[in-house]
């Protein structure tokens, strides 16, 4: 073989992989889609603007893929090296040409009768190297060969016959896949774990609720810290520089008695800042201590560096369940800012240091109590977006509330652990709205009124544009600066995703799931 | 029914239930199995019912019964297995006390001022389809229209306090109530 032609597979080799430092330089290959949010700092922004607001008009179906389950679907797709990997609920990966959307490889698992509050979804894998990684709803972590699908480790993270469940797409930092774990709504005691992206090994596990000896343990009374929620389940972001992971948590349990587990609760409802080499705690910032409403945190941090109030800052943005915009300095943890970003009634405010002041009146009781948001929230684990072209913090939001009632709740193992029935209000029919926050005020700058509250994801694109959905199947996109509607498509399925953008052989392309398939738009 | 069961009924004790949708529809092909409401003793005549049904009444240009009729309003043939009388009654003579779900009443406003009323089909974010009064089934753009008003607990069936005697009320309960569904 001529040096020629061994440097042409070298570099075909390394090209057709996605080392560590290909990631982090994300935002500069626009023509990729490397995470679940695109980039570390998870802004799920494009820099691609081929698509834009002079020719959306134009957008139309280049091809359509579809699954073979008809769970939910809610799946972020990674694209690099013209290929296409997507999750299959409930646990399945499958390789796409980005030229014709021809399947090229399935991984296919059938997966026990795992219990989970909110159905047998998976929401994107994660790349390393040659391999692919996806989190299973029985719970385990599998490496896939990225070309031809086969498994190259698989290894236990918890047990699913005590609930625990994996739904969201892993992370890979350096040379470990993060991957976090759900079940609150069933009593496990929640974690964030890394394992050896070589090995399957695991590298460390950070307990979201502290055991007897660990600080934090003391905001837990008795032995409720046992079964304490906290859960883990969307992917957070990460800071290379500091090298700090950051990744919402989610309710304690059981989810509406708080009499049972006195106390702050911590790390339910926090942003937790870890060194992603060891796992360690740097700081945490808790949303909303001892939380009776199942007001998770799970939801995804944006990482940005911006000028505030006067001073240059690495900052987290966080559009939270509980109804609040909230920016932290993301070095320190400490609380800068909250703002009201949809209807609330559970807090009366919130005080200097980022601290609730609750209201009592909200919590559940044995008479039945009324609260804004109810329990699926202002906003949820679908995306935001930050666009740096506008300086907007684009959100979901979604204004429905609920009676809630207060039961018992004893801890089975495997069956749900919640403490009250829920009952939807009579006569008001909830809606929902796609708002832009300015980003280092919080304050509403417009809002896209949809008919009933959504959960899809939402893209924003250098070509002035930002995409997202609604439950009825609406595929749309708006001008990212004043909100105007530009363009849409009717899909024909509940849109329970995330869209991405994409460039292959110089032209862009919009995806994203809706219904039972992969829809990718390109404009003529 | 699956609504029911996944977010309970307001204002009463029927509580939410966090099942799979599996599940929930599993236990809603259970509860269809029970339930039926037993026949009543009803001083009406249901064949005079019948006839008020479909002549006085002209309940089927909005109910279905056996396949024909209208869209406007719930399909009435097993009403009588899943309605008592007392409820029967109450939605003849006070249909707003006992307005359906799924069955939301509709005021669109066109830009030259048309008023078009009707219950609506589907919505989305751009669009919105109703049945009009008249049964037909419309179909709109948003931008098509000035206003949307939603009515909801409000029912477009009149009420036949008046237009019905006390004897021919009776009638009409005891054909609903014979109408048991298709064997």
């Amino acid at each position: 073989m001529t040096r020629l032609g061994l440097c042409f597979i070298l570099v075909r080799s390394l090209f057709c992989q996605v080392p560590y430092e290909r990631i982090v330089g994300a935002s500069a290959q626009p023509e990729s889609w490397l995470t679940y949010s695109g980039d570390y700092q998870s802004r799920r922004f494009s820099t691609l603007s081929q698509i834009n607001k002079s020719n959306v008009n134009r957008l139309k179906v280049a091809w359509m893929y579809q699954i073979k389950a008809h769970h939910k679907f809610e799946t972020s797709p990674l694209v690099f090296d013209g290929i296409m990997y997507i999750s299959e609920p409930p646990s399945d990966v499958t390789a796409i040409d980005l030229r014709t959307g021809r399947p090229i490889w399935s991984f296919r698992r059938s997966v026990p009768p795992v219990p989970v509050c909110c159905g047998q979804v998976n929401r994107g894998v994660a790349a390393l190297d040659d391999q692919l990684f996806i989190g299973t709803l029985d719970s385990h972590l599998i490496a896939l060969d990225l070309k031809t699908g086969r498994v190259r480790w698989d290894v236990e993270v918890a047990d699913y016959k005590t609930a625990h469940s994996i739904t969201l797409a892993p992370l890979a930092v350096k040379d470990k896949v993060i991957i976090g774990i759900a079940g609150a709504e069933y009593g496990i005691r929640g974690f964030l774990d890394a394992y050896d992206a070589k090995t399957g090994k695991r590298a460390w596990r950070f307990w979201t609720v502290p055991g007897p000896g660990e600080p934090g343990n003391e905001t837990w009374s008795g032995d409720s810290w046992q079964h304490g929620g906290a859960p883990t389940w969307i992917t957070g972001s990460y800071d290379p520089e500091a090298n700090l992971l950051y990744w919402g948590t989610g309710n304690p349990g059981p989810d509406y008695r708080g009499d049972t587990r006195k106390g702050d609760n911590l790390y339910s409802n926090c942003l937790i800042a870890l060194d992603a080499d060891t796992g360690k705690l740097r700081w945490h910032f808790q949303f909303t201590p001892h939380d009776v409403n199942d007001v998770d945190s799970n939801e995804i941090p944006i990482l940005i560096g911006a000028e505030f109030r006067g001073k240059p800052r690495k900052l987290a943005l966080f559009g939270n369940r509980n109804g609040f915009y909230y920016i932290l300095d993301r070095l320190t943890g400490e609380f800068l800012l909250a703002k009201q970003f949809a209807t609330q009634t559970w807090a009366k405010g919130i005080d200097e240091h980022g601290r609730p002041i609750p209201n009592p009146a909200t919590a559940p009781s044995v008479e039945g109590a009324t609260v804004y948001p109810d329990d699926d929230g202002a906003a949820n684990w679908y995306s935001p977006s930050y666009s740096p072209q506008t300086g907007l913090f684009y959100q979901n939001a979604r204004e429905k509330g609920a009676t809630y009632y207060l039961t018992e709740a004893p801890y089975i193992p495997g069956r749900q652990f919640l403490g009250a029935s829920r009952r939807a209000l009579s006569g008001v029919e909830p809606w929902g709205a796609l708002r832009a926050l300015s980003a280092l005020t919080g304050e509403i700058k417009w809002e896209f009124r949809l008919p009933t509250p959504p959960w899809a994801g939402i893209l924003s694109t250098a070509g002035g544009l930002v995409f997202s959905a609604d439950m009825e199947g609406n595929f749309f996109a708006l001008d990212a600066g004043d909100g105007k509607f530009l363009w849409r498509l009717q899909t024909g399925g509940p849109i329970w995703a995330a869209p991405i953008t994409y460039s292959n052989e110089g032209k862009q392309y919009v995806a994203v799931a809706a219904g039972s398939a992969i829809v990718a738009f390109g404009v003529d | 029914m699956f609504s029911v069961i996944e977010n309970g009924i307001p204002d009463t004790e029927m509580p939410a239930h966090w099942f799979p949708p599996g599940e929930i529809r599993q236990v809603a092909a259970y509860v269809r199995t029970l339930g039926r409401v037993a026949s009543e003793k009803i001083e009406g005549d249901p064949v005079r019912g019948a006839g008020l049904y479909a002549g006085k009444g002209a309940c089927g240009r909005c109910h279905t019964v056996n396949g024909r009729g209208g869209a406007l309003g719930p399909d009435l043939t097993d009403v009588g297995a899943r309605r008592s009388v007392p409820y029967l009654k109450e939605s003849l003579l006070d249909p707003d006390a006992a307005a359906p779900e799924g069955f939301l009443l509709l005021q669109l406003l066109t830009p030259d001022g048309r008023r078009i009323t009707g219950v609506r089909v589907g919505e989305d974010t751009f669009s919105i389809q109703i049945y009009d009064l008249s049964g037909n089934f419309r179909s709109f753009f948003r931008s098509e229209l000035a206003k949307v008003v939603k009515q909801p607990g409000k029912s477009p069936m009149p009420s036949y306090k008046e237009a019905f005697t006390t004897t021919e009320l009776n009638d009409l309960i005891a054909y609903l109530d014979s109408l048991r569904g298709t064997p």
